[in-house]
């Protein structure tokens, strides 16, 4: 997993467009299609293997609190049936063709609970919670 | 114009009898639920299938393959292991079940943890209690080798391992794993005939079991609490650990009953030996609770010679044609005309 992660994504010039939308995550039915190939290959570790799911996110790392040693944490989203479907449509207004989209990680990081839990690797109701404080916090900047 | 349709009629028409030449059943039986047309059955796609299956390069060590867990000589369960044991001795916390007739199934496992049979074989690959590896490790090494590359390319005419592949080529050869030529399949096309021994059995399996174990799969399919008594030391509460739903405690996938005789020990533990166990739960051991099934609220009353007699007619699921079939078992065939690594 790399440390950081950018995505380039190129669209038409003749195109003009003032919204974007897209999924945070691997809708149902792609879910329930057994294998698949190329980036939704298993072996890009991004599908649970003791339960069947695509992982939407993962986040895995160390934290320290208050001069405490490290303490590995995984934060893996995912759940493709309710009441834990974690699936997100983002769309976001654009104004200029050439744009960043970022993605603040402050309000999830916020939104954890570091002295309890360090680990969340199933579906569940906490996790469709963060899968949506995620979805909320794309920004559209302008490029420069 | 003509043409194009004769074309497509041609097509239309090989495409249906391969299909039914290399996955066949009994016209009686319904549907499967396996989406044939994402992954068709094919000759050297099994035949992959069934050489990764008997090969331990899918766990960690080189020690264990799928076969360690599942062998044809028991209608593919743990022959003699209550609990199935892994990779570094490690005995799991689950009985390991027959494989038969899985183009059927809509869930896999005990608690229906896997939803579609192409993803069953991560499970044991990625457990560290059963392979310990990933299918990531797995395919490089699979890249690496001679004889896959071969196998491979002979399958999909490309010779790069990738995980779909795998997993698909695994799928091929578990979905070939059809029973269907017991006594009680031959009895039901009018080859055979039932003692009445055996008679009586099957009317009192319809009366008590049936809705359940359900003709001709001898099971539905779905998860229920069969009033087995906890087991303290796995505290294992089925498929409520998936849905995460209190009304699903203590529910387990209904197996079937097809080759029982084969397949002992029985239940997701293993805990009975023998069918006669099987049979004084059914009558005087279940455990009634909120999730216990409803049709075992009521006490199911057998006598000495009812359970005999019961016991009789499961034996006439048993499918010696399934279990010595020389297809489902180590391919030294393959193996011995493909490359050396
Ligand atoms: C260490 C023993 C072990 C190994 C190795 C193993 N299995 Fe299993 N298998 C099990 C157990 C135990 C279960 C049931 C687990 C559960 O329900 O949680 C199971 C379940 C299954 C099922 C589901 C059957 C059903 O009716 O739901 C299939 C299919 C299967 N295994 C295929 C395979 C394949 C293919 C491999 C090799 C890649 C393999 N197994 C390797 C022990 C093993
Ligand atoms: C309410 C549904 C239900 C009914 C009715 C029912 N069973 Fe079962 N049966 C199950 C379930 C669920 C299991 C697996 C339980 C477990 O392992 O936790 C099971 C397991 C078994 C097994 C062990 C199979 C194996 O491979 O381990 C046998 C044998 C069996 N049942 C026989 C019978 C017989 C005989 C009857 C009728 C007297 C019967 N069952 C009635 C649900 C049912």
């Amino acid at each position: 997993m790399p440390a950081s992660a950018s995505l380039f994504i190129k669209t038409f010039r003749s195109i003009s467009y003032n919204s974007i939308q897209f999924y945070l995550g691997i809708d149902s039915l792609t879910n329930v299609s057994g294998a698949l190939g190329g980036e939704l290959d298993p072996t890009h570790g991004m599908y649970w293997t003791w339960q069947s799911g695509y992982i939407n996110f993962k986040m895995e790392g160390q934290v320290s609190r208050r001069k405490e040693p490290l303490k590995e944490f995984q934060i893996h989203l995912g759940g493709y049936q309710q009441p834990f479907y974690s699936l997100q449509e983002v769309q976001l207004n654009v104004h200029d063709e050439n744009i960043n989209l970022e993605l603040n990680l402050d309000p999830f990081l916020q939104s954890l609970d570091f002295s309890n839990v360090h680990h969340i690797m199933s579906p569940s109701k906490k996790a469709v919670e963060l899968s949506e404080i995620l979805a909320k916090n794309f920004k559209v900047k302008k490029n420069d | 114009m003509i043409k194009y349709i004769s074309i497509l009629l041609f097509l239309l028409i090989t495409a249906f009898t391969t299909r039914e030449s290399n996955f066949s059943y009994p016209s009686s039986w319904p549907k499967p639920t396996y989406d044939f047309s994402k992954n068709p059955i094919e000759k050297n796609k099994v035949n992959l299938g069934r050489v990764l299956f008997y090969d331990p390069i899918l766990s960690e060590n080189n020690s264990i393959s799928c076969e360690s867990c599942h062998s044809p000589y028991s209608a593919f369960t743990h022959i003699d292991h209550a609990l199935s044991h892994g990779i570094y001795d490690s005995i799991g916390t689950r009985n390991s079940p027959a494989l038969m007739n899985l183009a059927w199934k809509k869930t896999f496992m005990w608690d229906g943890a896997i939803n579609n049979l192409d993803m069953q074989a991560l499970a044991p690959i990625s457990h560290p209690l059963e392979m310990g590896s990933s299918i990531k490790k797995v395919v490089i090494k699979l890249q690496a080798s001679k004889k896959y590359r071969q196998l491979y390319f002979q399958a999909y005419g490309d010779s790069i391992p990738t995980g779909e592949k795998t997993l698909k080529a695994l799928s091929q050869f578990l979905l070939t794993l059809v029973s269907s030529n017991s006594k009680y399949d031959k009895v039901m096309s009018g080859d055979l005939q039932f003692t009445t021994q055996e008679k009586n059995g099957y009317a009192l399996f319809q009366k008590n079991c049936s809705s359940c174990h359900r003709e001709p799969l001898f099971t539905n399919d779905e998860f229920a609490n069969n009033g087995l008594p906890d087991n303290p030391t796995l505290k294992d509460k089925g498929r409520m650990h998936i849905t995460l739903d209190s009304t699903d405690t203590y529910k387990f996938k209904i197996p079937t009953l097809r080759n029982i005789e084969y397949t002992f020990p029985y239940m997701h533990d293993g805990r009975f030996k023998k069918l006669s166990e099987v049979m004084n739960h059914y009558t005087s051991g279940i455990i009634q609770s909120k999730t216990l099934a409803p049709e075992l609220k009521e006490k199911i009353k057998l006598t000495e010679n009812e359970k005999v007699d019961l016991i009789s007619f499961l034996l006439t699921l048993s499918d010696k044609e399934f279990v010595f079939n020389s297809n489902h078992t180590y391919p030294k065939e393959i193996i011995s005309s493909t490359a050396k690594d």
